[in-house]
């Protein structure tokens, strides 16, 4: 057997064009690609790429006006000992293992009762359910805050026609962080409805054919071809919103301040305080490299558990 | 004769002598251009300030003022860049931070502070721009929050307005209580005496603290003392007007400052609370739109008072800060010296007398006098002012200051006792007042 080494150093006159080497001809066959992309990916490298290592360096330093101080792992210390972290945390998981199942059978639900009407009744809702997502995260908050208000708000208005209330929604740390998940639960997940209906426009007709053909009842046919062949569109939503969740921030901003104590005190609200009041950029780096690597894990281990028959 | 032309002569020798040595004093001071950065101020005031720069020029010349104006959005980032990048202003209005000070950017201005000057500014203002036993910018007013009352509910419900704004606790709280009632017949309050909340960075109700001598820390001894008999009276009675009473909006202590701001002024469905001076005019904007049919609505009739005295009878105010001007550091000492004397020509007495009232707000130093003589909304707060405590100089005083506020909302809402409140907030701020 004769290696690659030993038959180039038996050829005893290289070709001029075996000194370039192939990636660089690969590159160069491609470089208009790599031009086209070029804007792009520099964008990003300095938008995206280099904040998020600055940021990394950040966490393992102090931040000072007059020079950074390295500190090593001290402010991760503080972080995971830190009882408020611990608190915003707790909320922050509870709220999200209430809205992202909730919100994912939601989409799930509306786009399957949606999906058998007419094609301009299906339009029409598309854009009703998609209309709030457009709207101002702060201006739904501040909508809400009304809604909630214990003395002047709708929702104890009505109830109090009933004889109910006055209730303290967002006044009342027991109630408080319940009252925004409320909120996100009486909302209808728009974007979500519309990435449904589009998956299931791509089921081939035929498996419903054959089920018609089998007697399967609408349930069935729902349960067992729908319902599986949404799974990589399912495993898309629930990654996305456990994101989003953990990274809820404006409701708990706008509506509550995280109180009252720290009833509503999430991650990413806590994040800001640490640096844009406290200007403590290094630990606030540090509490957002904790929130994505708890993200990271829980979304790989979802990627992992849900992918393991995803068709794609 | 001729002995009057030697006098003459003698005369004008030393004359001109004096003169010389007068200029060669002045060339060794320092020319060159001063960095002024400012915060936006209203219109009429900073008029005043470019006035005041110009005759400071004038009367030293070869000093050139730069003058830039900051943003209320950004300005903040600015000047921290700048910091951060060794290339800060020489002065800044509004630019004293604890970082700065701690990590050595600015000047201290001791130094410079003539024994007339300790005397001339109020104590508790010095205070507020102290740290470390070092005075550390030029304070150059008081912003203090002040009682707005609604003066048609009390006229609708016959209580008096308190006289010349002052009043004792028990009158207070007697007006507060004949204050809220069920206007519609309905069985429900829909008008309560007073409205406040505790939210973090806002210490309106504070006042109520330190009117029987309750303080948050000691900053000399970096204790906190908001555990004191005289603080939990006045949290005491704060929980006491939700509660017991029933006088004050509920849910205090979930609401935000914006909450009660709006029942005051949108809903009048409170008849008092508590704000800074600042506000004055946001509420005169819209009295003038409901005049000219701008917007929809009423026109507010607007007193206000002092915070309810305590047992000594003395008048106390809070306040969010001193607005002041911080000379950062200076490489030059000739430098450092003029930089020094333009904030002492910008702060000093006679100035405050003009640029004060234009700020709507209060002079730092006794010698500006009253500055709202005559003036229906102010006039009667001025004696409060030497009494106004700010918030401590505490280089972690933002999150001390969470912490507790975040306590003091649970014992608001009857979620804690006071006591088991304040033990929490003690043991979490205790590795806070270390630094």
């Amino acid at each position: 057997m004769v290696d690659g080494s030993a038959r180039i150093s038996q050829d005893p006159e290289p070709r001029k064009n075996n000194r370039v080497h192939p990636v660089l001809k690969l590159l160069y066959k491609k470089r208009w690609a790599y031009y086209f992309i070029a804007p792009a990916t520099i964008l990003f490298c300095i938008f995206t790429v280099i904040p998020v290592i600055r940021s990394f360096i950040l966490a393992f330093q102090e931040f000072r006006l007059m020079g950074n101080v390295w500190v090593g792992l001290e402010n991760f210390k503080y972080v995971l000992t830190d009882p408020v972290f611990h608190r915003a945390m707790r909320n922050t998981a509870f709220y999200t293992v209430v809205m992202v199942p909730q919100g994912v059978l939601k989409a799930l639900i509306l786009a399957s009762i949606l999906r058998n009407l007419p094609e301009a009744v299906q339009t029409f809702f598309r854009g009703a359910y998609y209309l709030p997502g457009v709207a101002s995260a702060v201006v739904i908050s501040m909508v809400w805050k009304w809604i909630y208000d214990p003395n002047f708000g709708l929702f104890n208005f009505i109830l109090g026609t009933f004889g109910f209330g006055p209730y303290p929604w967002l006044t009342s740390p027991k109630t408080s962080l319940t009252s925004i998940m409320l909120m996100g639960i009486l909302t209808a997940p728009g974007y979500y409805i519309i990435l449904y209906l589009a998956a299931m426009k791509k089921i081939p007709r035929e498996l419903y054919e054959v089920a018609d053909i089998d007697g399967a009842t609408p349930f069935a046919k729902w349960w067992n071809v729908t319902l599986p062949l949404l799974k990589p569109t399912t495993l898309y939503i629930t990654i996305t919103s456990i994101i989003g969740s953990f990274q809820i921030f404006t409701s708990a901003y706008v509506m509550t301040q995280g109180g009252p104590g720290y009833s509503t005190m999430t991650v990413v609200y806590l994040i800001y305080n640490t640096a844009f009041r406290d200007f403590e950029f290094g630990l606030a780096s540090a509490q957002a490299i904790v929130l994505a690597a708890i993200i990271v894990f829980i979304s790989v281990y979802n990627f992992r558990v849900f992918s393991t028959d995803v068709q794609y | 004769m001729r002995r009057a032309c030697w006098v003459l002569v003698l005369v004008l020798l030393i004359g001109s002598l004096a003169v010389s040595f007068g200029s060669i004093g002045a060339a060794s001071k320092w020319t060159g251009t001063i960095q002024v950065w400012d915060f936006p101020r209203p219109a009429a005031a900073e008029e005043w300030e470019l006035q005041a720069f110009k005759e400071f020029e004038e009367l030293h010349p070869g000093v050139k003022i730069e003058y830039t104006k900051l943003t209320w959005a950004g300005g903040n980032e600015k000047l921290d860049v700048s910091v951060a990048a060794g290339q800060p202003p020489d002065i800044c209005g509004s630019g004293l931070r604890l970082p700065y000070i701690l990590q050595g950017a600015l000047e201290p201005i001791d130094d410079f502070l003539t024994a007339e000057d300790l005397k001339d500014f109020h104590e508790e203002t010095l205070n507020a721009v102290k740290l470390n036993g070092k005075y550390w910018a030029w304070p150059w007013y008081n912003t203090l929050y002040v009682m707005y009352l609604n003066a048609d509910l009390f006229n609708e419900r016959g209580v008096p307005l308190p006289e010349n704004g002052e009043w004792t606790w028990d009158e207070f709280l007697s007006a507060m209580q004949k204050l809220t009632f069920d206007r519609d017949g309905d069985g429900k309050i829909d008008v309560y005496g007073f409205g406040f909340t505790f939210q973090p960075t806002y210490l309106q109700p504070f006042g109520f603290i330190y009117a029987e001598g309750g303080r948050v820390l000691d900053i000399d001894k970096n204790e906190f003392i908001l555990d004191s008999p005289e603080a939990v009276v006045g949290i005491q009675r704060l929980c006491d007007m939700v509660w017991k009473h029933k006088c004050a909006l509920p849910g205090a202590g979930g609401l935000t400052t914006t909450d009660v701001n709006n029942a005051f002024l949108n809903t009048r469905s409170i008849a008092a609370f508590v704000d800074t001076t600042g506000i004055i005019s946001s509420f005169e904007a819209h009295n003038e739109k409901v005049e000219k049919g701008e917007i929809e609505g009423e026109k507010i009739n607007l007193v206000t008072a002092q915070y309810p005295r305590g047992k000594n009878g003395q008048p106390i105010a809070a306040g969010p800060g001193v607005g002041s001007w911080a000379v950062f550091k200076q490489k030059d000492d000739a430098k450092r010296e003029v930089v020094m004397e333009l904030a002492k020509f910008i702060t000093r007495g006679e100035g405050q007398k003009e640029v004060v009232p234009l700020i709507g707000v209060f002079p730092s130093c006794k010698s500006a006098g009253n500055v709202w003589a005559g003036n229906k909304n102010l006039e009667h707060i001025v004696p409060a002012v030497e009494y106004a405590v700010y918030p401590p100089m505490h280089p972690n005083w933002n999150k001390i200051d969470e912490k507790i506020m975040r306590e003091l909302q649970l014992a608001v809402l009857n979620e804690k006792t006071i006591d088991a409140a304040l033990k929490e907030a003690k043991r979490q701020i205790e590795r806070l007042l270390e630094y």
